[in-house]
């Protein structure tokens, strides 16, 4: 039988005995003022982003070479898909963050089910690639919410065609 | 109005990405935190060196990072001997938002755990919780870290929180 036995340690909280609370502390205006600093790193993170395209462009003239899912060009643009992923969201750009969760789960599910890559495959990586550039050179923000919905629409219907591939 | 000033916390933020370092810091430091107080690590080798060099008061860690990953990292804080501070608060970062990703994570031992994307209100949410809801580390042969139950909700079976039912070797 597993050993059940526990033991519970309490230590001082260790926040609050470095936090005060007083007339400067947090309060709903400075929570406005830090999203007003965020919204201004909104250019830069679009410079950078746009970096990251062109790295993810780079990884995959070597993906087309090398043909294999686990190959470290597939783990690099993963990675920036990822980052992309997680950070799109925060400057109102959630379709991009969308783009590139598609395009994770795509490189996930394809490393797991498909022993090759095919020309779909390849095809499927590049659209969403040329999505994420399309987006970024647009400055896609969630205002275009109708014309996002098409195109995730589009690269659903693409993603699956392509992970259905194989098994038919 | 009155509320929580941060600009004594030291806190480290580690992220192998530049950008999400400096949306951080930049976050932190609106939130009142002290610039000088934001230190930043690349990697989890650094982080560890950072926290052996300074007092830190909160980690906040990125899940997905090369070559050793967040939730490596914060195991190695929790379970090594030679951890710097076991009971460092922790909030986990990460852009996984699956079921059992969150489970993964509060097995690891964060206190705290934020999907991205992130925004100043989320990230200030986290660190409330951890300033009003401290939780005592629990100790088992295969855990430790924070109580992982945050509520006294109902559930069937013997409580093993309860010294009745189970021995519990209080400190």
């Amino acid at each position: 039988m597993a050993d059940q036995s526990f033991e519970e340690i309490n230590v001082p909280n260790p926040l609050k005995n470095k936090v005060a609370f007083d007339e400067n502390g947090i309060d709903a205006d400075m929570l406005r003022r830090a999203d007003d600093a965020v919204a201004a790193l909104t250019d830069a993170y679009i410079f950078s982003a746009e970096k990251d395209v062109e790295d993810m462009k780079a990884v995959f003239v070597g993906i087309t070479r090398k043909r294999n899912w686990r190959c470290e060009d597939m783990q690099r643009l993963y990675l920036l898909s990822h980052d992309m992923k997680g950070q799109a969201g925060t400057y109102d750009y959630h379709l991009l963050s969308k783009v590139c969760d598609k395009l994770c789960r795509f490189l996930e599910q394809g490393a797991e089910l498909k022993s090759q890559i095919s020309d779909l495959d390849l095809q499927v990586i590049e659209v969403h690639i040329r999505a994420i550039e399309f987006i970024l050179k647009n400055h896609l923000t969630d205002e275009y919410k109708q014309q996002g919905d098409e195109l995730l629409k589009g690269l659903e219907s693409a993603l699956q065609k392509a992970l259905k591939e194989e098994q038919a | 109005m009155p509320g929580y000033n941060l600009k004594n916390l030291k806190c480290l933020v580690v992220d192998d990405n530049a950008n999400m370092r400096s949306l951080l810091r930049t976050i932190l430091a609106t939130l009142g935190v002290r610039r000088k107080n934001i230190i930043e690590a690349f990697c989890v080798e650094n982080a560890l060196s950072e926290l052996k060099a300074e007092e830190i008061d909160l980690v906040i860690t990125d899940w997905k990072m090369e070559p050793v990953s967040g939730i490596d990292f914060v195991k190695r804080l929790r379970d090594e001997k030679s951890s710097p501070n076991p009971f460092i608060p922790i909030i986990l970062l990460t852009g996984y938002t699956e079921l059992e990703r969150v489970l993964e994570a509060r097995d690891a031992g964060v206190n705290e755990f934020l999907a991205k994307p992130i925004s100043p209100k989320e990230l200030y949410v986290r660190i409330l919780s951890i300033i009003e809801n401290p939780r005592p580390f629990i100790k088992t042969a295969t855990y430790f870290g924070p109580d992982r139950r945050r509520q006294d909700l109902p559930f069937e079976g013997p409580d093993r929180r309860k010294p009745e039912t189970h021995v519990a070797k209080k400190k």
